[in-house]
């Protein structure tokens, strides 16, 4: 009997220290990411692509630091950043905007901004019709990315929202018809919508929502932020980041500012 | 000496007082019967000769050797070298389902040697010198073409028989029987009381728990009446079965053999 | 993407499925038996923190406790204790073993004291009477109660992707993500494949097991 616990122990140890090992090490850089067209993207091979994960990749070389990309649920961004399975959250993190009240910039430290976008609100195309101001939204059913500024948004004007793990997987949904409409980045709904699978999806140009400014979320207090923000000034300074922001079509949102006001 | 001393054996299960002093003694080769209604600690009697329940009070010896006294702390392996002097044959058979005949008679004489750090030379020796002891045994009680069979493809019957040639293997000084019959139909007794009369002619030290008592009075050389856990009557068959001198012994055996 | 793709894809899904079904299982099974030993243990305080233990696990839904062992660890400690696999692990091998526990506990109970008393009259040690005597009828007892439990293993699998585990069902949701759901439907083949196999196998141990009866 006694053989057979310590045999059961025995096991149990192993399938600890198993469970241990493959913990990130101290000189990697996790950022965490959902899949984001020409943003973050893996292509056929398994490789990360786009824009962020490029920009990610050139700052590690400058900071001295690999960077592996971690997909992550975009609801629990503040478990994972907080309980240190990731670094940083880099993935299109809208900074001027607020979670259940609380200010981002409250709940994470930010980087220094390095592009501009905006929520914008997705319907079927024949559906554009029905949707000409804000007002047509109250009522209707919607779906956002959990946690998200468009989420945020979606609340503020109607009672009937779902939330979908990442912004991509919003997008089955007003397609299905289980939704009349999605809010969701304006880089993103403009990769998308009326190509594909997505032909039949258009961008309600009526509505026009305020304007915000993308950064990366660090964890209160952490020094990657300082190291980090050098390495982005320097990449802006030699043109680096403009070749990568016109390689995947964001030229005209390009901007990089120090304050995320 | 006599093989088997019980001296003034207590048991109490909370305030139920189940034996209330039992003491007698055993030569070797007798054969006795304990016989009283449901509830006089007869079974109970038998439990405690077989460590299956401690007792409080009392003293058991076998051959001048103390296996029991009250009060004393044995460990688990003193309780399994002193209790193998007695084997027990229960009313339910209690066979191992799982394994064939021969199996259910092998496996703890076979376990047994495990203790002994044997060569593979000598364990596949003691293996099959087990073996030929079980063939041997099952022959003796008439089943030795069933020996590959599982319990329950066997009848009441055969099953009380293989459990008794079960505890043969291990080669008890005393084998004890606890109602061998009471749960088999009537027609099934007869050959499991003829095995145990057999074991008589070859002198084997008994005690039979039984409710049969036509059969206790031939088969036994000594028989106890027991009542309200003490011994009521003890004595020979003829004494205790042709002329009873307790009052409760006589209404036992009246009403026992009304019954008939 | 085609049919050819989308089934390797969802085939690597499927070996995180498989790896965890199996370590789970493999890991679950004797942890339990340890489990049920603690709950029926004549110390009565150990048999009652065992119990309030099982009950804890018992009691939490499986996706939370995946989400506490790989969260919690890190707000203590500042980084992770467990990889994502390895937290999944821990999870479903103690939810699994609490479970299993109480189905030991279950067929243990339910063998006569006359199989006990049996091989210790015959000299036989208390683990002889465990091990040769008693477990072969507890698992024939339990093998239906355990099949239950194995085939709901394989679907629960699929709450690993809630710390993002690429597991089947999350290698299908990454193509619904672009519009193509039909991936998401057919994992429901793998899995009627796996329940089958597991179904058939089981009903070979039934088969197996069904010359004696408990």
């Amino acid at each position: 009997m006694k053989k057979i616990i310590a045999l059961v122990l025995a096991l149990t140890m192993c399938a600890f220290c198993f469970a241990a090992c493959g913990k990130k090490d101290d000189n990697t850089l996790v950022c965490g990411v959902t899949i984001f067209e020409n943003m973050n993207e893996k292509d056929e091979n398994g490789n990360w692509t786009g824009f962020e994960s490029e920009f990610a990749m050139e700052v590690g070389k400058i900071i001295g630091m690999d960077v592996s990309f971690q997909e992550i649920d975009w609801e629990q961004k503040y478990n994972e950043l907080n309980s240190g399975a990731i670094d940083c959250i880099w993935n299109g993190f809208t900074a001027n905007s607020s979670d259940n009240g609380v200010k981002r910039s409250d709940l994470v430290d930010f980087s220094y901004g390095y592009m501009l976008n905006q929520q914008c609100i997705v319907v079927k195309a024949d559906n554009l019709a029905n949707f000409k101001s804000e007002a047509d939204l109250a009522g209707k059913s919607a779906c956002a990315e959990g946690g998200s500024a468009g989420a945020a948004y979606a609340e503020s004007v109607t009672d009937k929202v779902n939330t979908a793990p990442a912004q991509i997987d919003a997008f089955p949904e007003v397609k299905s018809g289980a939704v009349d409409f999605i809010v969701v980045d304006i880089l993103l709904a403009k990769n998308l919508c009326g190509n594909g699978d997505y032909a039949d999806l258009a961008i309600v140009e009526d509505i026009q929502l305020a304007s915000e400014i993308y950064a990366i979320g660090f964890k209160k207090g952490s020094d990657l932020t300082a190291k980090v923000n050098v390495a982005i000034k320097q990449l802006d300074e030699s043109g680096k980041l403009m070749e990568l922001a016109t390689k995947y079509g964001f030229e005209n949102v390009l901007n990089v500012s120090e304050t995320i006001e | 000496m006599a093989l088997l001393e019980v001296k003034n054996i207590e048991k109490s299960f909370g305030k139920t007082d189940v034996l209330k002093g039992v003491s007698f003694s055993l030569e070797k080769g007798e054969v006795l019967a304990i016989i009283g209604s449901s509830g006089s600690g007869k079974t109970t009697l038998l439990r405690c000769l077989n460590s299956l329940e401690k007792a409080d009070g009392g003293s058991i010896s076998v051959d001048g050797e103390t296996v029991f006294e009250a009060g004393a702390d044995y460990s688990d392996a003193q309780m399994r070298e002193k209790r193998l002097k007695f084997g027990l044959v229960f009313q339910s058979f209690n066979l191992f389902p799982q394994y064939s005949v021969m199996d259910n008679l092998t496996l703890a004489p076979k376990l047994a040697l495990k203790k002994q750090k044997l060569t593979a030379h000598d364990k596949k020796a003691a293996y099959d010198e087990i073996d030929e002891k079980a063939t041997a045994l099952l022959e003796r009680v008439g089943l030795l073409e069933k020996k590959d069979a599982y319990p329950c493809q066997l009848s009441g019957g055969q099953q009380q028989r293989v459990a008794i040639a079960r505890a043969l293997v291990m080669q008890p000084e005393i084998l004890c029987f606890d109602e061998p019959t009471s749960a088999l139909d009537p027609e099934l007794t007869g050959e499991v009381l003829r095995v145990i009369k057999g074991l008589k002619g070859e002198d084997h030290t008994m005690i039979i728990v039984t409710h049969e008592m036509e059969f206790a009075r031939n088969v036994s050389d000594k028989v106890i009446f027991m009542a309200d856990g003490v011994i009521e009557e003890m004595g020979t068959p003829d004494e205790v079965f042709g002329n009873p001198q307790s009052d409760k012994t006589k209404a036992f055996l009246s009403s026992s053999f009304e019954k008939i | 993407m085609g049919f050819v793709e989308v089934t390797l894809s969802l085939l690597k899904g499927l070996e995180q499925t498989c790896l965890i079904f199996a370590l789970t299982l493999v890991l679950a099974l004797p942890l339990g038996l340890v489990i049920s030993f603690g709950s029926m243990s004549k110390f009565k305080p150990l048999a009652y923190i065992t119990k309030f233990f099982v009950w804890i696990i018992r009691g939490v839904p499986l996706m939370l406790q995946v989400i506490i062992v790989f969260y919690v660890p890190g707000y203590l400690l500042g980084t992770p204790l467990f990889s994502r696999f390895g937290s999944v692990i821990a999870a479903f091998v103690i939810n699994y073993a609490c479970y299993f526990s109480e189905i030991y506990r279950g067929g243990i109970e339910s063998i006569s004291k006359g199989q006990y008393e049996a091989g210790q009259v015959l000299g036989m040690t208390k683990t002889q009477i465990f091990f040769k005597v008693v477990l072969m009828q507890v698992v024939k007892r339990i093998l239906a109660p355990m099949s239950n439990e194995v085939i709901t293993l394989v679907k629960d699998t699929a709450l690993a992707r809630v710390i993002m585990i690429v597991e089947i069902i999350k290698a299908a949701q990454e193509f619904a993500a672009y519009g193509l759901m039909w991936p998401l439907f057919y994992t429901a083949v793998f899995y009627l494949i796996f329940v089958g196999l597991l179904s058939l196998l089981f009903g070979y141990f039934e088969k197996k097991l069904s010359y004696y009866r408990v």
